[in-house]
């Protein structure tokens, strides 16, 4: 198997989110729809044993065949999707097996987990389907989303998001956001977001202020 | 004769009568997880999570000097890996 320098393959990553998302962002009620659905305890949050179960059930669904196992032709998608089966099988054996596949989906809940207190509230959970589509930048490559690194991925985001590129964000554009979380960034109340407002607001939502 | 025959007539009917609400709860259990897979390929449809998920591998790429040292805690991880996914069958389908 063609095996390429991981630095070449970082950098061609970083070059791709210079691209527009290759679809259109799920609406706030489908993410709200898939929280809840995931959310079995009721309690606002997602925890590790929540994720993994939804995870299995993504797992088996994808296991075709039954074997327990991912196999290529059984993994329709992209050529991220492709490229990502190729990483995540780490043991170069063709397929991914519930292992490889939860390490994978276990580092996607770390990266979403912004504040570390492994559980995903929803905002965490809202970042984490549109970073799925924009990407998100991660200088140190550990993994994980750096204080400092945050503000760069929020920034890329909204250049994401920003379809029209005129630098604001209408509601329109912001689909993704419920309607109470496009206003409580909206700081100025004049219906659009700039890039301080949704970065500063995404900061106060994730951080606390 | 003739009293136990009815006996196990009624025990035959009580357990089918108990045994109703689990087999009703297998498709449930079913439906169920199948309207979470629904909700989440509708705002994610790649399950190893796009960009995201791309970079995440490329991050946790081992470097080739630790594989040795984690081969080990890796076999335990996968074994527990697999454990909890037969549970989590069993679980769904039962």
């Amino acid at each position: 198997m063609l095996r390429l320098p991981r630095a070449w393959l970082a950098g061609f990553f970083l070059l791709g989110l210079g691209a527009t998302a290759a679809r259109a962002l799920p609406t706030a009620e489908q993410i709200k729809t898939a929280f809840t659905a995931m959310d079995t305890t009721g309690n606002a949050a997602i925890n590790l044993d929540e994720w993994d179960h939804a995870s299995f059930a993504l797992f088996h669904t994808a296991d075709k065949n039954k074997n327990d196992f991912i196999d290529a032709d059984e993994l329709q998608g992209s050529n991220i999707a492709q490229d990502t089966f190729l990483h995540a099988d780490t043991n170069h054996d063709g397929r991914l097996s519930v292992s490889e596949f939860m390490e994978l989906r276990r580092a996607l809940f770390h990266i979403a987990d912004i504040d570390r207190d492994d559980s995903l509230v929803y905002v965490e959970f809202e970042l984490l389907i549109v970073m799925e589509q924009v990407g998100w930048i991660d200088r140190n490559h550990n993994g994980r989303i750096e204080l400092s690194e945050l503000r760069e991925s929020l920034a890329k985001v909204f250049e994401q998001v920003d379809a029209d590129h005129d630098g604001l964000l209408t509601a329109a554009e912001c689909a993704y956001l419920p309607e109470a979380e496009f206003k409580a960034f909206d700081q100025n109340a004049d219906g659009r977001l700039s890039a301080d407002e949704f970065i500063s607001g995404y900061r106060t939502a994730l951080l606390g202020g | 004769m003739k009293t136990r025959l009815p006996f196990s007539l009624f025990a035959f009917a009580g357990l089918l009568a108990a045994s109703q609400p689990l087999l009703a709860a297998a498709p449930k259990t079913d439906a169920r997880a199948a309207a979470l897979v629904a909700a989440l390929q509708a705002v994610s449809p790649d399950p190893l999570g796009g960009r995201l998920g791309l970079a995440a591998s490329l991050a946790g790429q081992p470097a080739p000097v630790k594989q040795t040292a984690k081969a080990a805690s890796q076999s335990t991880s996968a074994q527990l890996d697999l454990r909890a996914y037969a549970s989590w069958k069993v679980a769904t389908k039962s």
